[in-house]
């Protein structure tokens, strides 16, 4: 009981002592520098600018049997390139240049996977690539 | 005798219950709602359904799993149904998928956990004729046409890599929903007889894939609670539904390698047919707000190959009808 009263006593005076505006103000500037701090995207000039070309797209291994998965990557160069994909049926994992394909238990045939690479100028190409479940 | 209209209109989430993931879209029975709306009554129904599964099944029997460990999803749907005539009813139902998950089994989980789509599902519109009503046997016969319209043709994606066909809110494509309805009341003993019919058309999505055609058959027995010395012993109904669910196989059309052309082909992991088990309890307050609560387990299910089979369900419902005009 004693220790808290103490306590008590101790906090009514620390409430009682005036707020230095020195220490706001170098909070406030604190803040300021924190949030214009946030890194923009780095904008993209036409000397860094590296035109979009997309070479190649290819599975490895293109066939397999079925409930199997493959590795697929999409080989492209750029700026500030997005990788965007789809599948006519199946499962794609992972995200980015490299992904993999998943066919279903009972999936057989050849189906297609297409990738799309964006730039930052949202110039685009797509690909196809073909893969066959035995 | 008031309490009947009511009641009727509580069997239908009950079979909300024939989504499996292998056909996203809504839950079947959005639409359903026994027999015709009165004239001038608007009927709103709204339910929340949670879905789970573990299980793959080949055939009838249960199998080791294979791409997905479990998945699960929670469905909200809201009916709306208004009586036109004292014989056509018009309804319009809407879903929506909270999250709709499958989650990948070992090595497949080390690429990506579990996938999740989100969103508006298909808006089905239908008209309902009440064909022949014969008020003291209690006998009633309708049936219902209706269109089934995806709220998005797009394909959902994440991370900028789209999601399976397992996990998609919508269909995406266009179809078309018939339905038949026949009840027999039994006033003295507070039971009623019900069965609904129903058959389901899907058309092509965007990718060319088709969910197969769907045929269900619901039987029902209700029958009022008569508890004694309970406060309210005529508010609570039990309903006992039995449902038989065929599901054709899906198609997809694939262009050819290197011909490029397109062809035909059928998803032959998919279809079958299970017999589903759903007893249901219902609590109506003051002749004019419906609360359900159902659960819902396999009792038998084939699935064509090898297939992520159908597990438990529970549902909760909500209704109450307003009279708009006379």
């Amino acid at each position: 009981m004693e220790y808290f009263s103490q306590n008590l006593r101790l906090l009514g005076t620390m409430s009682q002592k005036p707020i230095n505006m020195k220490y706001l103000f170098v909070l406030f500037l604190v803040l300021l520098v924190t949030v214009s701090c946030k890194k923009d995207p780095e904008p993209t000039d036409d000397t860094q600018y590296v035109a979009l070309k997309f070479d190649t797209l290819y599975a490895s291994p293109d066939t397999f049997g079925i409930g199997g998965q493959t590795e697929i990557k999409a080989i492209a160069s750029g700026t500030q390139l997005t990788y965007a994909w789809s599948v006519s049926l199946g499962d794609i994992l992972g995200s980015g240049a490299t992904v993999n394909f998943v066919a279903s238990p009972c999936m057989y045939g050849t189906y297609q996977v297409t990738c799309t690479v964006s730039d930052s100028k949202s110039n685009q190409q797509q690909r196809i690539c073909n893969i066959t479940i035995q | 005798m008031r309490i009947f209209p009511l009641v009727f209109l509580l069997f239908f989430p009950l079979l909300a219950g024939a989504q499996c993931f292998s056909s996203p879209g809504n839950p079947i029975g959005g639409t359903l709602n026994t027999g015709a709306t009165k004239k001038g009554l608007l009927r709103m129904n709204t339910f929340n359904r949670y879905s789970f599964t573990r299980n793959y099944y080949e055939g009838s029997k249960k199998t080791e799993n294979m791409l997905y460990e479990k998945a699960h999803y929670d469905y909200v749907g809201l009916l709306l149904a208004a009586g036109i005539t004292s014989r056509l009813t018009f309804e319009n139902e809407a879903g929506y998928f909270p999250f709709k998950t499958v989650y990948y089994n070992y090595p497949f989980s080390l690429y990506d956990d579990n996938k999740t789509g989100s969103g508006l599902s298909n808006w089905v519109t239908s008209f309902k004729y009440l064909i022949f009503a014969e008020d003291d046997k209690r006998f009633y016969l309708s049936a219902s046409a209706g269109l089934k319209v995806p709220f998005s043709r797009e394909f959902q994606s994440t991370n900028n890599v789209e999601l399976p066909v397992d996990v998609q809110p919508s269909t995406g494509a266009y179809g078309g929903v018939f339905q038949l309805y026949v009840m027999k009341e039994y006033s003295f003993t507070g039971t009623r007889l019900f069965a609904v019919s129903r058959y389901e058309h899907n058309g092509e999505n965007l990718k060319r894939y088709r969910f197969g055609d769907a045929f269900l058959q619901s039987l029902f027995y209700s029958r009022h609670l008569y508890l004694g010395n309970t406060p309210f012993p005529e508010n609570w109904t039990v309903i006992m539904q039995v449902r038989f669910e065929w599901r054709d196989m899906n198609t997809v059309y694939l262009k050819t390698f290197p011909d490029n052309e397109w062809a035909k082909h059928t998803v032959t992991g998919t279809g079958g047919y299970a017999i589903l088990v759903s007893p249901q309890l219902n609590y109506t307050i003051k002749s004019k707000w419906n609360l359900s609560l159902s659960g819902e387990l396999p009792a038998y299910q084939y699935l064509n190959q090898k297939q992520l089979g159908r597990g438990w369900a529970i549902l909760l419902n909500v209704s109450t009808d307003i009279q708009m005009w006379k």
